[in-house]
C-alpha cells in the first residue's frame, strides 16, 4: 500500500483557496446589487373590472338608481343630453409600471388608460344608452422607456 | 480602505434613472380618415371610439365638466399624453465623516406633453365641421432642449375631405 503526498505544501493551497473565495465573495457581493431586481406596480383608478361591470347595464331595463351598485361607485358628474336627457358620467382607468433595476442604470415605463362611459337615461331613470371608451383595456407590461418618438 | 469607500460611494450613487408615461396610446391608432367633414356626426364619433377620456389622472378626481360632455355639439378632444424623465441619485462626500456617503441628492428633469392630440368640432346640428390633428415631440431632458421639439399640425374643414 502506497501513499502519495502533493508537491505543494498544504499553507500555499489554503492561500489560494481563501482567496478564491474572497474573489467570489466580492463580485457576488457587487452583482447582487448590481441587479436590483424588478419591481412591478398596478394602479386601478375608480372602478375594478369595468368592462364587466359595464356588460351588466342593459340598456332600456337598467335604471340610473342601480348604476351605483353595478359600479360600485358613484358617477363622476351628472351633465344633461339635450333635449331632455340626463347622461351619468363614470371615469375609470388602469395604470400598469414595470421598474428593471440595476444599479447604475434604472428603466420604467407606465402605461396608463383613462377611459369614460356615459349613461345616457331618459326623463324616466332608464339608460338608454351605453358609450364607453376601452383605453385601459388590456394595457402592455413594458420597461423599456425609448423609441416611439 | 479606500477601495472600500470607493466601493461604498458607488453602491450610494444608484446612477440614473430613466422613465417613460404614456396616457391613452390608444388614441395614437384612432384612424382619423374615418372622421369626414360635413358628413361624420358627433354620434358616430363616440359610439365608434367612445367618449373623450381627462387625459391625466389628475382630472378623474375633478366633476365632470359639462362641456366636454355635451351631446349635442361642441368640440372633443381626444389626447394621448407623454412624460419622459431622466433622473440621477448622487452622494454628496462629508467632510469628515469617516466613509463619503451622504444621503442620496436627487436631480430629476421631466418633459411631460399632450403628445398627440385629435380635435373634432362639430356645428350646430352635430356634424363634423373641422378635424386638426396635432403631434408634439417629448424630448429626453436634459440632453435634448424643448426648444428643439417638432409639433406638427394638420386640419381640415372642407366638406367632404378627411385627414390621413
Amino acid at each position: 500500500m502506497s501513499t502519495r503526498f502533493s508537491t505543494r505544501t498544504p499553507t500555499r493551497m489554503s492561500i489560494r483557496g481563501v482567496r478564491a473565495a474572497l474573489v467570489g465573495l466580492i463580485g457576488t457581493a457587487l452583482l447582487v446589487p448590481a441587479f436590483t431586481g424588478c419591481s412591478m406596480q398596478r394602479h386601478r383608478i375608480n372602478v375594478e373590472n369595468p368592462y364587466t361591470r359595464i356588460s351588466r347595464v342593459r340598456p332600456g331595463e337598467t335604471r340610473v338608481e342601480e348604476l351605483t351598485a353595478i359600479l360600485g361607485t358613484a358617477p363622476s358628474g351628472i351633465v344633461p343630453v339635450p333635449p331632455d336627457k340626463e347622461g351619468y358620467v363614470y371615469s375609470y382607468g388602469d395604470s400598469k409600471t414595470w421598474m428593471l433595476g440595476m444599479i447604475f442604470l434604472n428603466f420604467q415605463k407606465t402605461n396608463t388608460g383613462i377611459d369614460t362611459a356615459i349613461f345616457v337615461a331618459d326623463r324616466n331613470g332608464v339608460v338608454q344608452e351605453v358609450i364607453h371608451g376601452t383605453n385601459s383595456k388590456d394595457l402592455p407590461w413594458q420597461f423599456w422607456p425609448f423609441g416611439g418618438e | 480602505m479606500r477601495w472600500l469607500a470607493g466601493l461604498l460611494l458607488a453602491l450610494a450613487c444608484s446612477g440614473c434613472i430613466y422613465s417613460k408615461t404614456v396616457t391613452n396610446a390608444h388614441v395614437r391608432d384612432l384612424d382619423s380618415s374615418r372622421i369626414v367633414v360635413g358628413e361624420t356626426t358627433l354620434l358616430d364619433v363616440i359610439t365608434t371610439w367612445g367618449p373623450p377620456a381627462p387625459s391625466d389622472t389628475l382630472a378623474l378626481l375633478q366633476p365632470a365638466d359639462p362641456k366636454e360632455f355635451q351631446l349635442s355639439s361642441g368640440t372633443l378632444r381626444y389626447v394621448s399624453r407623454e412624460m419622459r424623465c431622466t433622473s440621477f441619485l448622487a452622494a454628496a462626500p462629508i467632510e469628515g465623516a469617516p466613509v463619503p456617503v451622504a444621503p442620496l441628492i436627487p436631480f430629476r428633469w421631466c418633459d411631460d406633453q399632450p403628445s398627440y392630440v385629435l380635435v373634432i368640432e362639430f356645428d350646430d346640428a352635430g356634424v363634423v365641421e373641422r378635424v386638426s390633428k396635432g403631434t408634439t415631440q417629448v424630448v429626453w431632458r436634459p440632453w435634448s432642449s424643448g426648444d428643439e421639439r417638432k409639433v406638427r399640425v394638420q386640419t381640415t374643414s372642407v366638406p367632404g375631405v378627411s385627414l390621413p
